[in-house]
């Protein structure tokens, strides 16, 4: 760990969270998180650990029912949803949209926290949106329609929705869900490039551990809603951790070029 | 880096039309243009049409020398006619056009169902209930019909949103309308075996839209609805954009989904109240405009809201005129007119749109 | 930018509503169009529902909306000056021939008013309030006729030529009619009532209520409808109202020798009443037992034959339905 004062930006302290119908069982039993400026950190864990529902409390979507949220040492309470938006920006999943959209129309809507409830788009906004599209290598479909792109193309559209939303953290729920394998790749340099060079934070919530390895300062494991281990993918990524975090037997070694530590799951053979 | 020139750069290679790309003043500018000029047109002919022809070249003299005071060149049954019996029609068909295809698009935005309408919340039930109870307990007072009317549209709205509330699944309150619908569907029923003969057919053409009462109540609510609910909804139109998205989506980009909802909500349906405590239930103008206008112009709400009002107002207008024109001197109701022409219409944009 | 933006789209938004304003303020400058019509003399009247009407001395172009209120107007010899009716009117065959201003619940304003009225005529049973009230906001004289009995059609004919001018002839058909129901009272006079059940129609199963022009037309004719307590004009009986009740004779209209209700139909629901097992169903033309005008004699005359069938006076032709 380097010597280096990094402020932190998001804090979550304490979170305690149940979701209404699975009282009296907590969902999220007092989970505490930083992300600090030009940080990225890989949220992981099995299905159904809390993870999705720690972002929503992140952005505010969900109460805690008990805990604090700060963001720049300042409680998130205390902004209003505009100030909050352009203060953090988060990326999901994106279905369907049942209406005709494009994607160059989607990605404007991420800049409603800095424009009038009433007018039309101002050329620096569209300028904001298409210098994002590009960044996520999206601008050829800028003028498609929305429904017409592949999963994968939706991904970088939405992660250029987010950017254009000239956020100061990110929050990923897994941004590279149906990516292919070069697209991964480049998502995540993307999001390193943006917390390294413009000093943005990044928590990603995903499934990619090994992917995650390469690029993440931080991870943290999150198990049944509780907090199992924090720290570097070498501290972290341990046989011993991910076998008991995802109760099958894993193997961990490392990448024969980069050194991360990279994951892999055994079969049990008949001896 | 100008923007234009960006843009230009990367659609010469590609395919997709730049214009619709996103929400241009100058879009704005030629669906606005040709939908008043279209509105102008069609007011012009309804106006000329009916048992008595009045020429359309004049109509505007007839007006200036309504509004002077001077001696008019119509005879005094025209000037009856086209003053006191068209011109009010008109305007009450042009209201209650508008407000329904406003309610119809906002609507079919918050609930995310390009297949939603005015009534599915039960709206038209309420206020079916509220013009019904006026045609049978209180007749004699003008006001009672719109009046009535708006409160049960009012009532109704508001206990379906308070069952039906949950954030991020509109499928709550679609259900809460459905069941609301029904339910006020039997008490009509019952109340209707009650009213006498005539009463009876009064409140069976009501139900199917009818604009020929000439009470000019109607058109004073449907007039401020329309004002200040389109003004609204206007205000809401780029929140609705992305809530089109997603509730969460639009959360975490700034926008107050619970209050948006609830605003939409209840301007939409005293939209649809004041609509159909005037003209009666006319169906298939707040469900087809949208869809057309978006068609056309793109889902970007702040055109497509404004938009779909003069679009409404257009396709009820016509309708009316063909009401009360096609069977002359008989009047069919205006809205079997609208159902006869918007339900094929519908199913063509559906089957489009596979 | 934004600032030349809200102006474009506020001045779109603000011609939008100011012409919405427009129209609805033309719409309200409502009575101003109505001129008053050139007074002659105009004579003031009471109409059948307590209205003060005023109306031109001959009126020369009268609207009728009611099938009986043309019946009337051609009786009164008015029939050149009648300038529309409903498409309901078929007697006499002339009416046929008038111009048509719509049915007779939603009779076309706009139509009417091109015919350049001076007097409308409407009936009450009609139920056209709102009608009435734009007629008076434009100033056209509406005469309401109200006949609920055989003695107010009477009366509502001596009125109606009053107020169109043709006195002696209203006196006239007042006469004749009145010495037709007179005799028909004469005739039953000491004869039982029977208990009569009055079918409008079945399915649902509809029949006359006290204050009907049909229950008023049995009580003259010498009978008692079951009915006849009902407050409701036309209300819905079901069949075991009608079997407790008894009735002794059951009256149906019937039309040209068609049924409009069916003899099958009334002997398999009311096969236990005295009316079925005597066999005494009597049938009626319902334009004559309906409209409250000059042939109401004519109806109440076939009515009296039927529940009376012995004994029927000479002075009233044939009055077996047709």
């Amino acid at each position: 760990m380097s010597c280096t004062v990094r402020l932190w930006m998001l804090q979550l302290r304490d979170i305690h969270f149940t979701y209404p119908n699975q009282r009296p069982r907590e969902t999220i039993s007092g989970v505490s998180l930083e992300i600090h400026a030009g940080e990225m950190v890989a949220l992981l864990g099995p299905n159904g650990s809390g993870k999705s529902t720690l972002l929503s409390i992140a952005i505010g979507a969900l109460k805690p029912d008990r805990g604090e949220i700060l963001f720049d040492n300042q409680p998130v309470g205390g902004f209003s949803r505009r100030e909050i938006a352009q203060r953090m920006a988060m990326v999901a999943q994106q279905g369907d949209i049942r209406f005709p959209m494009t994607a160059l129309e989607y990605v404007l809507t991420g800049r409603f926290a800095y424009t009038n409830a009433v007018g039309f788009d101002s050329p620096r906004d569209v300028e904001i949106a298409m210098r994002a599209l590009t960044h996520t290598d999206a601008a050829q479909f800028a003028h498609r329609r929305f429904n017409q792109l592949s999963s994968g193309e939706r991904q970088r559209v939405a992660l250029a929705r987010s950017l254009a939303q000239q956020p100061r953290l990110l929050l990923l729920d897994e941004p590279t869900a149906n990516a292919d394998i070069a697209h991964q790749l480049s998502l995540l340099e993307l999001v390193r490039e943006l917390t390294r060079e413009r000093g943005l934070g990044a928590l990603i919530v995903t499934h990619e551990i090994n992917l995650a390895a390469e690029f993440v300062e931080r991870m943290a494991l999150i198990k049944d809603g509780r907090l199992v281990a924090s720290g570097s993918p070498s501290e972290v990524m341990t046989a011993d951790l991910l076998s008991g975090l995802f109760e099958t037997p894993l193997v961990v070694d490392r990448h024969p070029l980069s050194g991360a530590p990279v994951v892999s799951w055994t079969r049990t053979r008949t001896k | 880096m100008r923007v234009e020139s960006l843009i230009d750069q990367v659609s010469t290679q590609l395919p997709g039309d730049p214009v619709k790309s996103y929400l241009t003043r100058r879009r704005a500018l030629i669906v606005f243009s040709v939908l008043l000029l279209a509105l102008l047109g069609c007011a012009i002919a309804a106006l000329s049409a009916g048992s008595e022809h009045i020429a359309a070249g004049r109509l505007f003299p007839a007006l200036i020398s309504k509004l002077t005071g001077t001696v008019s060149t119509l005879s005094r049954e025209q000037d009856v006619i086209l003053f006191s019996l068209r011109l009010p029609r008109i305007a009450l068909a042009i209201g209650v056009g508008a407000a329904l295809a406003i309610a119809g698009a906002a609507f079919q935005a918050l609930l995310r169902n390009p297949l939603a309408d005015p009534y599915v919340l039960g709206v038209s039930g309420g206020a079916a209930l509220g013009s019904i109870t006026a045609i049978i307990f209180a007749s004699d007072l003008s006001y009672s019909r719109p009046l009535f009317g708006f409160a049960g549209a009012a009532i109704v709205t508001l206990i379906v949103y308070r069952l039906g509330r949950r954030e991020d699944d509109p499928a709550h309150l679609v259900l809460a309308g459905v069941v609301m619908s029904t339910f006020l569907s039997s008490v009509i029923a019952v109340m209707t075996t009650m009213a006498d003969n005539v009463k009876l057919r009064n409140i069976t053409l009501w139900l199917l839209g009818d604009l020929s009462s000439g009470a000019v109540e109607g058109l004073f609510f449907v007039t401020i609805a329309v004002a200040i609910g389109a003004a609204v909804l206007l205000t809401q139109s780029r929140a609705l954009n992305l809530m089109m998205i997603g509730d969460r989506d639009a959360f975490a980009m700034g926008v107050e989904t619970a209050r948006v909802r609830w605003v939409v909500h209840l301007t939409a349906s005293l939209l649809t109240g004041a609509a159909v405590s005037a003209g009666g239930a006319i169906g298939y103008v707040g469900l087809v405009t949208p869809h057309l206008v978006r068609l056309a112009a793109g889902s970007d709400n702040r055109l497509v809201i404004p938009a779909s009002a003069i679009a409404g107002a257009i396709m009820v207008l016509i309708a009316d005129t063909i009401a009360r024109t096609a069977l002359s001197p008989r009047e069919l109701p205006t809205g079997a007119i609208t159902a006869m022409v918007g339900a094929p219409v519908f199913v063509y944009l559906l089957l489009k749109s596979r | 930018m934004r600032r030349s933006f809200l102006k474009a789209k506020s001045k779109k938004f603000l011609f939008a509503l100011a012409t919405l304003l427009l129209f609805a303020g033309c719409a309200g400058a409502r009575t101003n169009s109505a001129k008053s019509v050139e007074t002659g003399d105009h004579r003031k009247f009471t109409d059948g529902i307590g209205r003060a009407v005023s109306i031109p001395p001959n009126p020369r172009r009268i609207i009728s909306l009611a099938p009986n209120v043309t019946e009337i107007l051609f009786a009164l010899g008015l029939g050149d000056r009648v300038a529309g009716v409903t498409s309901y009117c078929d007697f006499p065959e002339a009416a046929k021939e008038k111009e048509k201003i719509g049915d007779t619940l939603n009779p076309n304003l706009e139509k009417i008013i091109s015919l350049k009225p001076d007097l409308v005529v409407v009936s009450t049973s009609s139920q056209l309030e709102n009608l009435t009230l734009r007629l008076d906001q434009l100033a056209i004289p509406v005469y309401v006729t109200n006949p609920r009995t055989a003695p107010d059609v009477v009366a509502s004919i001596r009125n109606l030529g009053e107020v169109t001018g043709t006195s002696e002839r209203a006196a006239e058909v007042a006469r004749g009619m009145e010495s037709r129901i007179s005799a028909v009272e004469q005739r039953v006079k000491n004869l039982p009532r029977p208990s009569v059940f009055y079918v409008l129609q079945t399915g649902p199963l509809i029949t006359a209520g006290r204050n009907t022009f049909i229950n008023d037309l049995i009580n003259i004719a010498g009978g008692k409808s079951i009915s006849g307590d009902e407050t409701a004009d036309y209300p819905q009986f079901s069949r075991e109202t009608v079997i407790a009740r008894a009735p002794e004779i059951i009256v149906a209209p019937a039309i040209h020798g068609s049924e409009l209700v069916k003899e099958s139909d009334l002997r398999r629901d009311f096969a236990t009443t005295p009316a079925i097992r005597s066999n005494r169903i009597v049938r009626v033309t319902p334009d004559l037992v309906d409209r409250p005008g000059p042939r109401i004699v004519e109806g109440l005359e076939q009515l009296a034959e039927g529940l009376h069938p012995l004994g029927a006076q000479a002075s009233s032709p044939a009055s077996l339905p047709k």
